[in-house]
């Protein structure tokens, strides 16, 4: 033992040499051979800690040659997977990424070396740890790292965000990400590159591909939305997955987000791109796949009153399915968003309708009681979805507004304005068939 | 070689002897113009249905010149010609065969032809059970047709029979009544014999009963084919209809009376009849509506529940269903008890319902003619004062 470091020491201390002469040299490629050879030696010794040492040293000489530290760590990070224990690991990987913090030509490689460093943290459940450690890494601005890579991490970095239930982070690192990247055609991007351009990196080969970080990153904004139940954000993630050339091929796959889109368009408040999504899934020709959801969808878009007593004993059945499908259950929380959406299809049906109704009618309409019934009016007045007036003691709803004496100018003007049309339509169309036929009868 | 084959069959067929023989005599003329018109009326002999006599005719002879002749007709006879093949698939490749023939020629005009031809594929594929594939190029057809201008009728009413025979089959009666009305519009009835017409009439008249948001029944009314019904066993689909179009629930109850068991005997319409009630309900409130004066657009809730015999609280989900399909345009005010109507959806009358319009303008000539007398009166007042 006592011998083998021995000579072990001696090697080294003669590599050094040669490295300091070639580096003063200014011989990048000795220099390179001189550092690779020390950090291989101290590896076929196993002598982990020596290896340590010496890449700290080796980096810290002066005017260290860049392309000698690049391989240096490139060298080292091959023995990562070969390390006996993970103490040993962590500190092999804790020293590379002290060394290459702050050096450009190796941040792509300190960015490799945290990404495996949080993986462990990870897998030891240190979950806050490994989110820590993601989020000081800014590959955004990393020019020679692999757009797929790069994507990639952010969407790791996204993740452990969401793990730990740090929402607002989260949702902060997923901005960094625009989805346009993900249409973007790659047969366009094959540019010559200008002279002084970096030279980008091909990415590592477990790196997804562009495809499926899409996806990818539209399961984690899903996941972020759920949070906040966001249905009709949480919707339009499950269509953007929907349209994945892969996916869209593929009926056992995209019939459970087709489903899902389709849950989450009725728990979404009624609005305007609400509106426009439901009428657009309405023209999916897949719908006809899953006839009970075209169904649902329908008497959405129907104004009329919906029972939800038999509307949920319909739908119970599928609405329980949902959590063998891709992206799991809906959850109570769901169940009674549904309800009260369709309390607030109803009353919107009925405020379209209806000029003035009792209270007592409306109750009997919805299926509430009637402090329920006022209950949810009085929240529809004060999200000015609706307008509308009660009358307490009398116990009467209007739902027209009072119109002034130019409104209704202003409505006679215009019907009288559409009758003159009619007629001037209809003496056009006589007068054409009329020609038509004296035509015909002097032929 | 096609001279020979109808040489052949001069004397295989002696009942045929002469249609070939004229068939023969003009091709070695060749005037192809008045071959198509020999061969269409060739192709419509009842003697000439049997057997393989027409798949034979158009592999030997046909197809000798079949970029000759006009191609529309070329499809109509391959159509003609796959209908006598015993095997479905058989008779798809024959028409793909076509299909491909057709393109190989390169003229300007071919997709009329080939989409003829593609329908009668699609209803090969009907039949065999394949709604899916069937279901395919009526989709491509469609969109193909859209694109066109100035098309044959007989492409037209082959795509929306096809269509229409698609939707019995999904029983979808609202597409099928609307695909059907438009293959009428581009057929003749006159070429119908009585057997299709009444079939047709027949199951017309059942989608429109049994349709979603079918409530105009005028236009197949006024439609001549109407009247195959007429002096048959199932008279009473034709009067029941004549209930629906006048709203006339009384009348729609006494046939339910007399005509139970025919009524039974159709399972589309046991299973359907809450609905058929509902739409016979919505018809009566339309002919309320259509019946008050303009002037008098407030109808009391009681009114409509005295006609359609109905509670208010039903009256008032009778109306809310006909806003929703848009039949009426109006608001309802439960306090009164009333509903004030703006709008009706216009229809198509009947005779009685355009004489009744008709009494209904002229009343409106009168008072207008009165209100001019009146303006005249005091018209020299007021120039003087």
């Amino acid at each position: 033992m006592e011998g083998n470091s021995t000579n072990l020491d001696a090697a080294i201390e003669s590599l050094l040499n040669v490295e300091k002469q070639m580096r003063l040299a200014g011989d990048v490629a000795g220099t390179r051979k001189a550092a690779i050879d020390i950090v291989e030696l101290c590896y076929k010794a196993g002598a982990w800690k020596t290896l340590n040492d010496q890449i700290v040293v080796l980096s810290k000489r002066r005017g260290q040659l860049k392309q000698a530290i690049t391989a240096m760590v490139q060298k080292a990070m091959e023995y990562i997977d070969l390390t006996p224990d993970m103490d040993t690991r962590i500190e092999l990987i804790k020293t590379l990424s002290s060394v290459s913090a702050g050096k450009i030509y190796v941040e792509i490689e300190r960015a490799r070396l945290i990404k495996r460093l949080a993986k462990i943290k990870e897998e030891q459940g240190q979950i806050d740890e490994a989110a820590d450690l993601m989020q000081e890494v800014a590959v955004e601005t990393f020019g020679s790292m692999a757009k797929t890579e790069k994507i990639a991490f952010i969407l790791e970095q996204v993740r452990l965000c969401l793990d730990r239930q740090d929402y607002v982070r989260a949702q902060i690192l997923s901005r960094k990400i625009s989805p346009r990247v993900f249409d973007a055609d790659p047969s366009k991007e094959k540019k010559k590159p200008k002279e002084g351009d970096n030279i980008v990196q091909e990415a590592p080969a477990e790196i997804p591909s562009l495809l499926e970080l899409k996806r990818i990153y539209y399961e984690l904004m899903i996941r972020y939305y759920s949070h906040n139940n966001d249905y009709l954000e949480i919707c339009r993630c499950y269509k953007s997955i929907y349209e994945i050339p892969s996916i869209k091929e593929d009926p056992s796959k995209w019939i459970p987000v087709l489903r899902k889109i389709c849950w989450y368009l009725v728990l979404a408040p009624h609005d305007p791109m609400q509106s426009s999504l439901l009428n657009a899934t309405l023209e999916d020709k897949n719908l006809s796949e899953i006839p009970n959801f075209r169904l649902l969808l329908k008497q959405l878009v129907t104004m009329e009153v919906i029972q939800w007593t038999s509307l949920w004993e319909f739908f119970k059945d599928e609405y329980a399915n949902e959590k063998n499908f891709l992206g799991g259950a809906l959850g109570d929380k769901a169940a009674e968003d549904l309800k009260l959406r369709i309390i607030e299809h109803n009353i919107l049906v009925v405020s379209k309708y209806y000029s003035r109704i009792t209270l007592k009618r409306l109750a009997d309409l919805l299926c509430l009681s009637l402090q329920e019934a006022e209950k949810h009016l009085s929240d529809m007045v004060n999200s000015k979805s609706l307008i509308a007036k009660i009358d307490r003691p009398m116990g009467v709803v209007c739902f027209r507004t009072a119109q002034d004496s130019n409104g209704i100018l202003n409505s006679w003007a215009a019907n009288l304005e559409k009758l003159l049309d009619l007629v001037e339509k209809s003496c056009h169309q006589i007068h054409k068939e009329t020609m038509i036929h004296k035509a015909v009868l002097k032929a | 070689m096609a001279l020979q084959y109808v040489e052949a069959q001069r004397q295989a067929r002696p009942d045929l002897a002469d249609a070939y023989a004229d068939l023969a005599d003009l091709y070695q003329r060749k005037l192809w113009h008045q071959l198509t018109l020999k061969l269409d009326h060739f192709l419509q002999l009842p003697a000439a249905q049997t057997g393989d006599t027409i798949i034979q005719l158009y592999n030997n002879f046909i197809s000798d010149f079949e970029t000759k002749i006009n191609l529309l007709k070329l499809a109509h006879f391959a159509v003609i010609a796959s209908r006598q093949y015993p095997d479905k698939d058989a008779a798809i490749s024959f028409l793909e065969g076509v299909t491909a023939k057709l393109r190989e020629t390169r003229e300007r005009r071919i997709d009329e032809p080939v989409l003829y031809v593609k329908m009668q594929i699609a209803a090969i594929n009907l039949e065999k059970g394949d709604q899916k594939e069937c279901k395919k190029l009526l989709d491509e057809g469609k969109s193909t047709l859209d694109s066109m201008t100035d098309v044959d009728p007989t492409v037209h009413a082959s795509f929306y029979w096809i269509s229409s025979q698609y939707h019995k089959a999904c029983q979808e009666f609202a597409e099928f009544y609307k695909n059907a009305l438009l293959y009428l519009a581009y057929t003749t009835v006159e070429s119908l014999s009585e057997s299709f017409k009444l079939d047709l009439a027949f199951d017309l008249s059942l989608a429109a009963l049994l349709g979603d948001n079918i409530y105009n029944f005028g236009e197949l009314l006024a439609h001549p084919i109407i009247n195959s019904l007429i002096g048959t066993k199932v008279e009473w689909v034709y009067h029941m209809l004549q209930a629906f179009n006048t709203g006339n629930l009384a009348l729609y109850q006494e046939l339910c009376k007399v005509h139970n068991a025919a009524l039974s005997a159709q399972p589309a319409l046991v299973q359907n009849e809450r609905k058929l009630l509902e739409k016979i309900n919505i018809l009566c409130l339309m002919e309320i509506i259509f019946t008050r004066p303009s002037e008098d657009r407030t109808i009391p809730l009681s009114v409509i529940a005295e006609r359609t015999k109905l509670s208010i609280s039903d009256v008032e989900y009778l109306l809310m269903k006909s806003l929703s399909v848009h039949l009426i345009e109006g608001i309802i005010d439960e306090v009164d008890s009333t509903v004030h109507v703006s709008w009706v959806q216009p229809r198509v009358l009947g005779i009685p319902q355009v004489k009744a319009l008709r009494e209904r303008l002229d009343a409106w000539v009168g008072k207008v003619h009165t209100t001019l007398l009146s303006v005249e009166a005091e018209t020299p007042d007021l120039v003087a004062a």
